[in-house]
């Protein structure tokens, strides 16, 4: 066979350098504070010579985007995908089909016009290998993903291999094959993006902070803020008013990062589709760039339905589909990288467990009944999360503030004994059919369904106290992670991982 | 835990629990003992270094005493655990697992099904070599710590569990 390599749209440049810019902002944003701080003190000469470094800098960027464009080609056979990339180090990545589990296109605004998408092909478990056909033919980015979610292994029978080969001839009907399963109205995105975990912890931790520091701290700070900024030019009245305006930007603060958590919402996921086409699922969402993600039944490992404080006054449930997660690996930064979870949103009662079942075709068409973890558990959390450390904080605290240091402790112990007991309530298991349910939360809960004969490696650890009252702690290890539940009854956590190695030991299909 | 129209009867399930567990080579406690021996010695002669080196005054050698034999002390304890840690691991090989129990006052039983390993390592150091013993590292899907690590088999046992391991997996 010939060898054909093909090179990507011109576009990609873009793609590049939005992808350098990300970067800088990321990662190199500690590095650039005070090179601007330098730019903003520095006298007119030297402003010459911090300009110029900016653009070299600029410069430097593009340069690479071009180069990176320069230097990628790609070429599609019948099972793999070859890529050969690099601007130092020139590397060949030879994919094959039946590793690819999750796919999405993107169409960024930049590349609309030219009807061009970008292709994303994520493999199990190697995170580094992400791989991203930037400014390829929208038509051919879909003619491509229609290859990889229909692709047999060689070891069917030639005949399919033909019947494969008339599919691509017909592949654009036949990606009109697709239902539409479900979709979500912009109310519900905008509502699902006040779900964010990070609000919740904003909320909280505001409303303590709130709580326990006076009205005459915050003139303090408001003070210290005025002279440190030099804000006393804006607003008149020193100290107090500075307070009160401050008191003012904290309760804006919430209602700002609520707006902010939506738009990020409504930036990814305005007018979601969720598409079913046989075993494949695609999602297609976004505001400016609109972007299709696809993956394969047979690669989901868990489903988790979220469900924080804030969803279940919203009565939302947000299902989050896991796939096998690189693990330890690490990417160039020392950062570690999640796989893209694929997500569905904001789903009522009535939605959850038919659309589960989809992703999940042996989930139950019922809720389970959990049997919770014993009460012991949190006493010991109390006691080694909180009491022992608080104990710390009083000493010191009581040395420099005097009794007010035993206000601490009352506060911290409160707010301990409240969190475990609200923690414990939250675990539970339990196992319907072949279907195991592991819940966890705090504020809210986390509940993960997955089917038992995806089990990895199940342990199961008992302390002295445990063993004592028949107690022992529970882990599940699936290919996407490791779910702990602790201080369950042993009986109970015994027959879990005896059902859950029966499932696994009796599949021999895959499960990944 | 409710089970709803379960295919299965529970009672007939395997139980993992009832299983007759076995104790590692004989060598391997042996084994740790030299080990944590070998360093807790070396480390006793370091924290007497500073008796040599000082001279005077008297009263602070007699404090500089305290240090290798705390050192001493604490390799005895220390040699003692880990050598009664290493008689307590046991492990049980059923046809579709592995099941493998450590621990004297925190236990853990790890449960291993065979067909989800996806490699397995097997390395022994100078002083396993010498006591004739070596190390399985296995391996599942997602991940890339370990998931098992099996130290205190004889080099002949670990070989024959990894081939039968890898074996099954092929099959």
């Amino acid at each position: 066979m010939t060898e054909t390599w093909h090179r990507t749209s011109p576009v990609a440049v873009v793609f590049y350098l939005i992808r350098a810019l990300k970067f800088m902002v990321t990662d190199g944003l500690a590095m650039m504070a005070p090179a601007f701080a330098w730019f903003a003190t520095a006298s007119d000469g030297m402003k010459i010579w911090a300009a110029a470094w900016f653009g070299l800098l600029a410069i430097g960027g593009v340069t690479w985007a071009i180069l990176t464009y320069l230097r990628f080609r790609y070429q599609i056979t019948d099972n793999q995908v070859l890529v050969r990339r690099g601007v130092m180090t020139r590397e060949q990545l030879n994919i094959d089909f039946d590793r690819v589990q999750d796919t999405s296109i993107d169409e960024p605004f930049y590349v609309r016009p030219f009807n061009l998408a970008v292709l994303k092909l994520d493999t199990a478990g190697s995170a580094k290998t992400e791989i991203a056909l930037a400014g390829i033919d929208i038509k051919l980015a879909n003619e491509i993903r229609h290859r990889l979610l229909s692709f047999q292994p060689e070891s069917q029978s030639a005949s399919q291999a033909r019947e494969l080969d008339t599919q691509d001839e017909v592949s654009a009907a036949a990606l009109d094959r697709s239902q539409r399963i479900l979709q979500r109205t912009n109310p519900q995105i905008a509502r699902y993006g006040l779900t964010a975990n990070g609000l919740l912890w904003v909320a909280v931790s505001l409303g303590v902070l709130a709580g326990t520091v006076g009205d005459e701290a915050w003139s303090g700070v408001g003070k210290f803020l005025f002279t440190k900024f030099q804000m006393g030019n804006l607003i008149e009245g020193g100290g107090l008013s500075a307070g009160l305006a401050i008191s003012g930007v904290l309760l804006g603060l919430p209602l700002l990062l609520g707006a902010f958590s939506m738009l990020g919402a409504m930036w990814k996921y305005a007018n979601y589709e969720l598409a079913n086409d046989g075993d494949s699922f695609r999602r297609s969402s976004g505001l400016v760039s609109r972007q299709q993600q696809t993956l394969k039944r047979t690669k989901v490992q868990v489903a988790i339905w979220k469900q924080n404080a804030i969803a279940r006054w919203l009565k939302i449930t947000n299902l989050q589909l896991r796939l096998v997660s690189a693990g330890q690996e690490v990417s160039g930064n020392g950062m570690p990288i999640s796989t893209p979870a694929f997500l569905v949103p904001a789903l009522s009662g009535n939605e959850l467990l038919p659309l589960t079942q989809k992703f999940l075709p042996e989930a139950p068409d019922q809720r389970p009944q959990f049997s919770g973890i014993h009460r012991r558990y949190h006493l010991k959390r109390c006691l080694y999360a909180w009491v022992l450390p608080l104990a710390g904080i009083t000493t010191s605290a009581t040395f420099f503030l005097g009794y007010w240091g035993a206000v601490v402790l009352l506060a911290g112990l409160l707010i301990a004994v409240l969190s475990a007991w609200l923690r414990s309530g939250k675990f539970g298991v339990a196992v319907i059919d072949s279907t195991g349910f592991l819940r966890s939360g705090f504020l809210g809960t986390n509940t993960a369904v997955f089917s038992l004969r995806k089990v990895q490696r199940i342990d199961l650890t008992t302390s002295p106290g445990q063993r004592q009252r028949g107690l022992a702690t529970l882990h599940v290890h699936m290919a996407s992670h490791s779910i702990t539940v602790p201080f369950l009854p042993k009986a109970v956590a015994e027959q879990f991982s005896d059902l859950g190695l029966y499932h696994a030991e009796s599949n021999a299909g895959a499960w990944f | 835990m409710t089970f709803n129209n379960l295919a299965l009867d529970l009672n007939t399930l395997p139980r993992a629990q009832d299983l007759e567990l076995f104790n590692l080579d004989p060598q391997y406690p042996r084994e740790v003992r030299t080990q944590h021996a070998i360093t807790w010695v070396v480390l006793t002669f370091i924290a007497a270094i500073p008796l040599v080196i000082v001279v005077k005054p008297p009263g602070l050698r007699a404090f500089l005493w305290l240090l290798p034999l705390s050192f001493a002390v604490l390799g005895l304890v220390f040699t003692t655990l880990a050598t009664k840690m290493a008689q307590a691991k046991k492990m049980a090989l059923r046809d579709h697992d592995i099941i493998f129990l450590s621990g004297i006052w925190w236990q853990k039983t790890v449960m291993l099904p065979r067909n989800r390993v996806q490699h397995i390592e097997l390395s022994s150091g100078p002083l396993q070599r010498k006591f004739g013993l070596a190390s399985l590292k296995f391996y599942t899907a997602g991940g890339a710590a370990v998931d098992l690590q099996i130290d205190g088999l004889s080099r002949d046992q670990a070989k024959d569990l990894r081939d039968h391991v890898m074996q099954q997996h092929q099959r």
